[in-house]
């Protein structure tokens, strides 16, 4: 009985058929866990804030305000999901629950809550001859409320990642 | 060891990375399904399901052929196994790899 298992096991079809297939196995696995957690951390910043104002209202920034957003939408011609803009001093509880403050009429800001569970901001700005954004990500636990957005916050040039 | 004819070998040779890059696009296309399925606004538990299916359902495959073909009943030597995984893996895996790059190749054109 030993003997003919050590006779099975060597012949080069009983092991080298197992090695190669349970290598790429091996290999595959670990490109799509990796694949995975690149997506993950690359996707944590609120959609939703992506659909940032990129011209400044003949009004002013001052008038767009939370409900103008929930009558525009524009978060749901983006993602065709219904995006929540509520007030700056409303908590946001996801990505798609935006709370927005207009500064004043050159400056806007937004907040939402990342997917890893922080709060991620965005401002616009209209200090120069044109719009300038900024992101900020918060640190962990910060409540996220739109009037925590304001130009001292909020200066970051680099999409957060 | 009985030797093999020299085109099926080469065969075996061929398939082979045929194959491991059929076992790739699905793991790729299922875990990138189902991650998607797993974002605010587009949760879904059967889309999660069904991309975790087609990244494991090749390897399964393999791994069942692979099991199956051990031992003396099914072809003595080396190339007869890989050929006979090869076989299995790929009538199951080129239908299944075409599915996943249709919506690639249908998002590249527009």
């Amino acid at each position: 009985m030993t003997r003919t298992w050590m006779v099975r096991a060597a012949k080069p079809s009983n092991w080298v058929v197992e090695a190669v297939v349970l290598l790429v196995l091996i290999l595959i696995s670990l490109s799509a866990v990796s694949g995975w957690r690149s997506a993950d951390t690359a996707n944590v910043f609120p959609e939703a804030l992506s659909t940032v104002p990129t011209a400044k209202p003949d009004t002013g920034f001052i008038t767009l305000t939370a409900s103008s957003l929930m009558r525009s939408q524009p978060g749901h011609k983006v993602f065709n999901v219904t995006v929540a803009y509520v007030s700056e001093t409303t908590i946001s509880t996801g990505p798609f629950v935006v709370s927005v403050h207009p500064i004043d009429s050159s400056t806007w800001a937004a907040v939402a809550l990342g997917s890893d569970g922080r709060c991620y901001g965005v401002l616009v700005s209209e200090t120069t001859a044109y719009l300038q954004t900024y992101f900020a990500r918060f640190p962990m636990h910060t409540p996220c409320r739109g009037e925590n957005a304001n130009p001292t916050t909020v200066r970051s040039m680099e999409y957060p990642s | 060891m009985r030797s093999e004819p020299a085109y099926r070998t080469a065969t075996a040779l061929t398939l082979a990375p045929v194959l491991a890059f059929c076992m790739w696009c699905n793991a790729i296309a299922g875990s990138g399904t189902a991650w998607n399925a797993t974002q605010p606004g587009e949760r879904s538990l059967a889309w999660v399901l069904a991309g975790f299916a087609l990244s494991a359902l090749l390897p399964v495959v393999v791994l069942i052929t692979m099991v199956r073909s051990r031992g003396h009943a099914h072809g003595s030597g080396i190339v007869d196994r890989t050929l006979r995984i090869e076989k299995w893996g790929l009538a199951v895996g080129l239908p299944l790899t075409l599915l996943a790059l249709v919506p690639i190749a249908a998002g590249s054109v527009i």
